[in-house]
């Protein structure tokens, strides 16, 4: 299974360089937002005004349902986020089943405090997982529990303390990957299927004792779509072509009915759902053009002559009102303006209630999204009769909460998805838009009067708020504007469920967003264009990575969100940034090679493929070279280009083999140099005046191999435990240095930047985590003085994979406390400022360290004077981490996946950084 | 305070419980070998106070295992396989030094050993684990007068005090200056005459 990035979570958080400041100073120069996710489940509570949701990142929170405030949320770090949800009222707590079915925990609905966790035994641990609730009579009084299927057992725990009643095997088959319960009549239905051979199983159990109370099996001809629903009297699915909706009775052994719905959406439908209506099923198609849903026929009829609903895309489970069952039916309004909202009555088909609302499902530019799932909840209205509010998740990761036709709440969560973020100029002028703000003089006087009273400490905490409004409201770094240090940015991100953002560095902002059509969404972004003409924007490839072909290519105007799409007929496994640009006036053009290895071997395409790009492609070939890794295996492969050749229809590149290494051990990191790694100087002057020359080779990469990830140490042979770290030259396959950490092992993050490598493992035998700082240098040059290379009479940074030089390798090793989860280092305009190693911590926070405390150089026990002249800080065997140097402050970014985006800017000592959480699952 | 003893009584007697678990073998029920342990952090505690701690054990191996704290701040990590882990408590605004787990199954049974992992010092199973402020922020210093009159305004405000009422204190009127000095060559005078009367005699 390829890997499937489920995503995000979390913050954004952004800052300018990090150190040591007062509390009063947060919030000035950065901005942190924080998000759940979109949900798959949500429950509105019945009486009170709170709302609980379950998101596709692995998050469960509590909001108010009043304005949609984020009371509480917990990141379910488990493998396979969240697989049910359900919340019990009678004892105020909210359960959750997670990480593949085997985690089952119940939350305080309003404190966010645990109240007590189950480990779920799977036995051989596949199978499907579903959860649900209802309520048992244990003979003296009605006890809430929850049903969990793991695998093929289904087991009943206490909702209050999470005891496990009984458990029942419902299913021998071999291979299982679709289940669902359903709470009936002092009874439970386990429905089980495998998709692939279309096997259905159906099973009712008793509540009281786990007896099996009917069992009987089924195999669909028509394959099954992964979603069964269970009803009242029978189990509904759909087959896999969204043509059929087959039935089978719970109790009874009659066969499956297959019903065609073919009839409803002429044409392949897109996607099919199916929903439980209490006798009747309502089944909703979604085609290209247009949306219907149909409830089904309670017997055999024809579907012609059940009632249909156009336009809808979402239904709401079932609720009983006045001994009515009824259900709700969500999609675009007929005129394109905002949706409809209709309750139905299962029985008679009859829409009971209706209403419209004014929700608008799109970016500032770009297609509109549609309702992708509803909530349903009811509510007394004074005059006694029962309202109802709807929960929407749009197609746009939107959260929307409407009732009496008014939209009370929306939120945006799809920035809790970003995957991949690009900072880039803003418009050198918008028309209206000044660069600095008017303010007037008696805004400015109180700003001043209360700057003072913050100063004295005399300040409320909302006056502290009113204060920093103001600072921003008068000051000129909001701005849509280029400003000439390049301080203002705007950040480009592309979201998991398509939608592209730009965002203003300095508060955040959506400056414009645009939803993407379809689906795959490009998960990529790359500067293709940019131009020293401040008035032209600049130009934006959108791709997807690790898909299979045919792709789609995105071009976006990086100041508008305009996009034009292309398809291309390969897939995009690898992007290899090429080392040069064309120039066309003031633009400058830069140029990929988009390689696709779904064959087994790497094919590879240029872009943009243009006569310019061809005519220097043709020019450099020689110098183009890349490398493919396979992980699991531990080899690494180089390839080169043949002879320059552009295929002019499709850009395709002859390649040729270079080399192959194998490491005989699985590979877990590699680092390599940016490809605009900015050096300052490649000459290092040492206390005694003598010269070290930095090797600062492109080419090279940092590879460390070892005990796959996973495996417990104690199944290993204890003394073959060891982490080989190799520096090799990727253009030649030569291995330029090794070295061995014997009783060492990953996982292993690493960074590289200019000449040096830095890199954290676990030692084993030391029972700590460990950090490694390794310097490389030419050690080729001898009697050199500073005169000779000012002169430029030394040797210059010039260096050739071909001509080896001798290489001189520093290192040294520290312990550290934590954990870490990325590892990344600050990038400046010219390369002066002294970089920091950030790191991601599995705290969820990330640490700015100052690159001297990883220096190789700091010497051992008594200082030399020329230690003291260059400030080398001497060695000691901890790494501490001071509370103060955290970038994130008293913050965290929940779910931290990368903090490896640091931007820079013209100002020569300041770098901008973006955080971002995300979670990838295979 | 009582409400947090009951708490850890509770805990112990769980542990019990487990204790009495881990004798079956290990494959029986892997779930057997949990560890179970409170976190304590000063203020007052109940409500939401340890909502936001997480524990997360980091396995050899390089997986994790999170869980969460009940609201007295007690928690249980179950599913422990037999290895040398690491276990972490994250919580904003706290340090708690990471803390090493061996749960080792050679003779038959879960038995868990726990201690620091920089300084070898044993800790009682199940754990109690205090947690230490932190502050992420530089603290300002609060309103000192004495550093105002330290600060470099603060000394060109005494120079200039000295000047204004000081200086002229130390000015003398010519005309006393004259009279002072004509005093002081009278004095001398006197002095010389009776010391010379003195040599002479």
């Amino acid at each position: 299974m390829g890997p499937a990035v489920r995503h995000l979570i979390g913050l954004a958080l952004l800052a300018p360089l990090a150190c040591a400041m007062f509390e009063d100073q947060a919030g000035k120069y950065d901005w942190r937002r924080t998000f759940i996710g979109a949900p798959t489940a949500a429950a509105l509570h019945s009486r009170k005004p709170r709302l609980s949701v379950c998101t596709r990142p692995g998050v469960l929170a509590t909001l108010n349902l009043r304005d949609g405030e984020v009371w509480w949320r917990h990141l379910l770090d488990d493998e396979g986020g969240v697989d049910g949800m359900a919340v019990i009222e009678k004892i105020g707590v909210v359960v959750t089943l997670s990480g593949g079915g085997r985690r089952l925990r119940a939350w305080d609905q309003l404190e966010g405090a645990l109240r007590w966790e189950e480990a779920v035994g799977r036995g051989d641990g596949g199978g499907p997982s579903a959860m649900v609730d209802l309520v048992r009579n244990d003979g003296s009084a009605d006890q809430p529990v929850v049903a969990v299927m793991a695998g093929r057992e289904v087991k009943l725990f206490a909702a209050t303390d999470g005891e496990e009643i009984w458990s029942a095997v419902v299913s021998d088959a071999p291979a299982l990957d679709a289940g669902e319960l359903g709470a009936g009549d002092g009874e439970i239905v386990a429905a089980t299927a495998h998709t692939g051979s279309g096997r259905l199983r159906v099973v009712s159990l008793s509540v009281e004792s786990g007896a099996i109370l009917s069992e009987h099996s089924e195999t669909l001809q028509q394959g099954l779509a992964t979603e069964l629903v269970i009803g009242r009297m029978s189990v509904g699915v759909l087959s896999s072509d969204y043509k059929h909706v087959c039935t089978t009775m719970i109790k009874g052994q009659q066969s499956a009915t297959c019903t065609s719905v073919e009839e409803l959406l002429p044409g392949k439908p897109r996607r099919g759902s199916l929903y439980q209506a209490g006798n009747r099923f309502l089944v909703a198609l979604r085609g290209t053009e247009n949306n219907i849903a149909a409830l089904l026929p309670a017997s055999g009829s024809s579907i012609s002559s059940t009632q249909k609903y156009e336009g809808v895309t979402a239904a709401t489970a079932v609720l009983t009102v006045d001994e009515k069952s009824l259900l709700g039916i969500v999609g675009s309004a007929d005129d394109g303006q905002g949706i409809f909202f209709k309750m139905v009555d299962v029985t008679t088909g009859e829409v009971v209630h209706e209403e419209f609302a004014d929700l608008h499902l799109h970016g500032t530019v770009g297609p509109t999204k549609h309702v992708e799932s509803a909530f349903l909840g009811r509510y007394n209205r004074k005059d006694g009769t029962t309202g109802f509010r709807a929960l929407l998740v749009g197609g746009d990761d939107s959260l929307s909460l409407i009732q009496q036709g008014q939209v009370v709440w929306s939120k945006d969560e799809a920035l809790g998805s970003v995957q991949s973020s690009l900072f880039i100029d803003p418009p050198n002028a918008v028309p209206g838009v000044a660069n600095l703000p008017k303010g007037d003089l008696l805004k400015k006087i109180k700003a001043q009067i209360l700057s003072l009273k913050v100063q004295f400490s005399l300040n409320t905490e909302q006056e502290k708020l009113e204060l920093m409004d103001m600072k921003q409201a008068l000051s000129g770094k909001n701005a849509p504007l280029r400003d000439p240090n390049g301080s203002r940015k705007y950040i480009i991100s592309a979201t998991a469920s398509g939608k592209l953002y730009a965002l203003h560095n300095g508060d955040g902002r959506v400056v414009w967003s645009r939803c993407l059509s379809q689906a795959p969404f490009p998960n990529h972004v790359l500067l293709s264009r940019h131009s020293h003409d401040p008035n032209e924007a600049p130009q934006l490839l959108l791709v997807r990575l690790g898909g299979p072909g045919p792709s789609t290519i995105l071009t976006v105007n990086a100041h508008t969100g305009a996009v034009s799409e292309e398809t291309v007929p390969f897939g995009i496994q690898k992007i290899v940034q090429l080392p040069g640009v064309i120039r066309d006036g003031p633009a400058e053009q830069h140029m990929f090679l988009f390689v696709d290895d779904s064959s087994g071997y790497p094919e590879a395409y240029l872009s943009p493929n243009l006569p310019e790009t061809r005519a220097w492609l043709k020019e450099v070939y020689k110098q183009i070279h890349f490398w493919r890794s396979d992980k699991g295996n531990g080899t690494m492969a180089g390839y080169g280009v043949v002879n320059g050749d552009v295929d002019a229809t499709t850009g395709h590149v002859q390649l040729s083999d270079l080399w192959s290494l194998s490491f005989h051990s699985p590979i877990l990191e590699i680092a390599t140099r940016d490809t605009f790694d900015p050096v300052h100087s490649f000459v290092k002057i040492l206390g005694d005046r003598t010269l070290k020359f930095k090797y600062l080779n492109p080419n090279t990469a940092f590879v460390a191999s070892g005990p796959a990830f996973g495996v417990p140490s104690e199944e290993l042979d204890r003394e073959s435990i060891e982490l080989t770290v190799t520096v090799l030259d990727t253009v030649t396959g030569r291995v330029l240095f090794r070295q061995v950490h014997r009783g060492a092992r990953g996982p292993v993050k690493a960074v590289f930047s200019q000449h040096w490598i830095v890199y954290h493992y676990w030692s084993l035998k030391n029972q700590r985590y460990q950090m490694s700082a390794m310097e490389l240098y030419d050690s080729g040059h001898q009697g050199i003085s500073v005169l000779d290379v000012m002169l430029s009479e030394g040797p210059n940074e010039t260096l050739s994979s071909h001509q080896p030089v001798p290489l001189e390798v520093l290192r040294s090793s520290y312990f550290v406390s934590n954990a870490v989860k990325t590892l990344t280092t600050t990038k400046t305009s010219k390369g002066i400022t002294t970089q920091r190693v950030l790191i991601g911590t599995a705290a969820d926070q990330v640490y700015a360290m100052d690159k001297r405390f990883l220096d190789p150089r700091r010497p051992k026990g008594r200082k030399p004077t020329e230690a003291r002249e260059e400030r080398l800080i001497p060695y000691s065997e901890n790494l501490y981490m001071y509370p103060t140097m955290y970038a994130t402050q008293n913050k965290d970014v929940l779910g931290l996946k990368v903090s490896g985006w640091c931007f820079v800017c013209r100002l020569k000592c300041e770098c901008l950084w973006f955080m971002l959480a995300s979670i990838a699952a295979t | 305070m009582d409400a947090g003893r009951v708490a850890l009584l509770l805990c112990l007697l769980r542990a019990c419980l487990a204790s009495e678990l881990e004798q079956a073998p290990p494959e029986a029920d892997l779930r057997s070998t949990s560890l179970y342990g409170r976190v304590q952090v000063p203020g007052p505690q109940g409500g939401s106070r340890y909502r936001d701690f997480r524990i997360v054990v980091h396995l050899d191996g390089g997986r994790r295992l999170t869980t969460f704290c009940h609201k007295d701040g007690s928690f249980a990590v179950q599913g422990l396989p037999a290895g040398l882990h690491t276990l972490d408590v994250y919580a904003l605004g706290w340090f708690f030094p990471q803390v090493k787990v061996d749960v080792s199954v050679r003779s038959g049974t879960g038995n868990i050993r726990a201690e620091y992992a920089d300084r070898r010092s044993k800790l009682a199973v199940p754990l109690v684990l205090p947690g230490n402020p932190v502050s992420y922020y530089d603290q300002r210093k609060p309103f000192n007068a004495w550093s105002l009159v330290k600060s470099p305004y603060g000394i060109m405000i005494g120079v200039m005090l000295v000047g204004i009422f000081i200086f002229p204190m130390l000015k003398v009127d010519p005309e006393d200056y004259k009279q002072m000095m004509s005093d002081l060559k009278g004095q001398q005078g006197q002095q010389q005459i009776a010391s010379g009367r003195h040599k002479k005699d």
